[in-house]
């Protein structure tokens, strides 16, 4: 496969999943496509980078990927366990 | 004397890796020794103060450390003073008023200190992928911050916050990616050549949206109001006196890469619509919190026009954001001190204020007067900078709509004036002993006065500082 058509994947899952972070509702699932955009951008930085540069970046890009999985799901069990529901809409405790 | 190069980096560098033991000290020590439990805030302190002592003068060079990766200059050192300075007044806020519960002090001070820790690199940082990193160091440990009291308003702050900024992330990652095909190397000064094909267009486009959202420009705002309102207000005025910070130094740093084009263009759109929208919304505002969240929304749009004015305006920039962090961290300090719940005052709250605490009513003023920009607080002169940069630069137009909002901010500022003077106390407010925030609060308002006053000193290291860029 080469690399143009690889990046090509790359842009469809990132617009993918860009979409689907901002038309659904609930706290996982938009948690998901998260990590699904920033697995896409990494595709694209391997695929097209050149170098070994490019890969090191994406290595790093995990280390994030995983530190920001991390803070959500710590931040999604809190919520589970204080508004016992993780749909977007019912955690409105704030005005707008 | 200035000391030779060497030297300079290793004083410098020991201030952030200072930080780091001492997060670590402040997370790990209390958990081996019990007696050490509930003085986190004190060792935290100490610590800043003594990466204080480790400031020195910068060399008139700019030193570039880890294959370019870190610029050490002038405008390193400013801004880390900046950072040290806003780090150690919300240290001596939460050492009066604890924003975390018992169990979690050492975890809010380590996050505070991973916070500053990245906002330090991100000032300093000479490519986009260290910006990158910075800027994740930077905003992770801040949505654990927002929730770190597990109550519903912190929880949902943190979420919103967590889950526009990691999308932010997302953005910034793909526009990295996309310029990291086009360019021979992602630092500043690579990326300088200017975007000759569309996709490169695309990609500083990803990559400026994912920055505009921790400025807070208006339309990558929508979290800012909720995130400021349910965080703990030690936190929110970290949010907006640092989160902020970083993101405007790499914004410019963007901005700069372009003598014209539609990426001017985009950030002159950004300016106007910030300036308007942010500034129209807070008129309606009901809590002190979200009023200052939106007028915080409203500073970044001037910011971004003073961003039009060449070096006379990024000098601007530099004096700008201290002058606003002082007002800012004050005022949230005021609404710290008065809160009842999570959510802080009302404006209506504060009614009375100046009959029962007539020097924190004052002080109050003095915050809200320079966030207007009245003379001769210092609001006014870094606003008169700002838009004074732009103009000599022939961007009439964009000021004359700044001038305008701002004229129309004037009103929600001097409302809550107006309620602290001229409203009867609906219930009085109780007479406590003054502590330190009482401290924090004159010390910052004497601050915004003399800093208006007396600018020139401040001016000075601020110009020092906008040539190494």
């Amino acid at each position: 496969m080469s690399a143009y058509s690889l990046a090509a994947i790359s842009f469809v899952l990132f617009s993918l999943a860009a979409a689907g972070f901002l038309t659904c509702g609930s706290l996982v699932r938009m948690l998901m496509f998260l990590e699904l955009m920033l697995n896409a951008a990494n595709i694209a930085l391997v695929a097209l980078g050149s170098g070994t540069v490019s890969q090191a970046y994406a290595v790093m890009l995990f280390a994030i990927a995983a530190a920001e999985a991390g803070v959500g799901l710590a931040l999604i069990i809190a919520l589970a366990s204080v508004f016992k529901t993780l749909e977007a809409e019912n955690i409105r405790e704030l005005k707008g | 004397m200035i000391p030779d190069p060497v030297t300079y980096a290793a004083s410098a560098l020991s201030g952030p890796l200072l930080l780091v033991l001492a997060a670590f000290a402040c997370l790990l020590l209390p958990l081996f020794f019990r007696q050490l439990r509930g003085t986190q805030g004190i060792m935290a302190l100490g610590a800043v103060l003594i990466a204080i002592i480790f400031l020195r003068r910068a060399p008139s060079a700019e030193l570039s450390l880890f294959s370019g990766a870190l610029l050490l200059s002038p405008l390193s050192a400013y801004l880390w003073a900046f950072t040290l300075g806003v780090l150690t007044l919300v240290i001596l806020l939460s050492v009066s008023r604890p924003a975390a519960p018992e169990e979690s002090q050492g975890e809010f001070y380590f996050l505070l200190f991973m916070a500053a820790i990245g906002l330090m690199v991100l000032v300093a940082a000479g490519d986009l992928f260290t910006a990158f990193i910075a800027l994740e160091l930077l905003s992770l440990p801040v949505y654990a911050l927002a929730g770190i009291r597990r109550s519903k308003p912190g929880l949902e702050a943190a979420y919103k916050y967590f889950m526009l900024g990691a999308f932010g992330s997302g953005m910034t990652v793909m526009g990295i990616a996309i310029l990291n095909a086009l360019y021979p190397a992602l630092t500043f000064a690579a990326l300088k050549v200017g975007p000759a094909q569309p996709l490169a267009l695309a990609g500083f486009l990803l990559v400026i949206s994912g920055f505009a959202f921790k400025t807070a420009l208006v339309p990558f705002h929508m979290w800012v109001p909720d995130a400021y309102e349910g965080a703990p207000t030690q936190v929110s005025a970290f949010m907006a006196a640092a989160v902020k910070t970083g993101g405007v130094i790499v914004l410019w740093r963007l901005f700069s890469l372009f003598d014209g084009g539609p990426i001017r263009e985009i950030f002159w759109w950004l300016a106007v619509i910030t300036a308007v929208s942010a500034n129209l919304m807070a008129l309606a505002q009901k809590g002190l919190k979200r009023l200052l969240a939106y007028s915080s929304v409203a500073h970044a749009g001037y910011i971004a026009v003073a961003f039009f004015g060449g070096r006379q305006g990024f000098e601007a920039v530099l004096y700008y954001l201290p002058v606003y962090a002082m007002a800012t961290i004050g005022a949230f300090s005021v609404a710290l001190l008065l809160e009842k719940d999570e959510k802080g005052p009302l404006i209506e709250d504060l009614a009375g204020l100046a009959k029962s605490r007539p020097w924190l009513a004052g002080a109050m003023s003095a915050f809200m007067f320079s966030l207007a920009g009245v003379p001769p607080l210092a609001g006014f002169f870094a606003k008169f900078y700002a838009f004074a940069g732009a103009v000599n630069s022939g961007y009439t137009s964009l000021v004359i709509i700044a001038i305008l909002m701002s004229a129309v901010s004037i009103y929600y500022y001097l409302k809550v004036t107006v309620v602290m003077y001229m409203k009867p106390a609906a219930n009085g407010h109780p007479a406590e002993p003054p502590g330190i925030m009482e401290a924090v609060i004159f010390l910052l308002a004497a601050g915004v006065l003399l800093a208006g006053v007396f600018s020139r000193p401040l001016l000075i290291l601020a110009a020092e500082a906008s040539l190494w860029f």
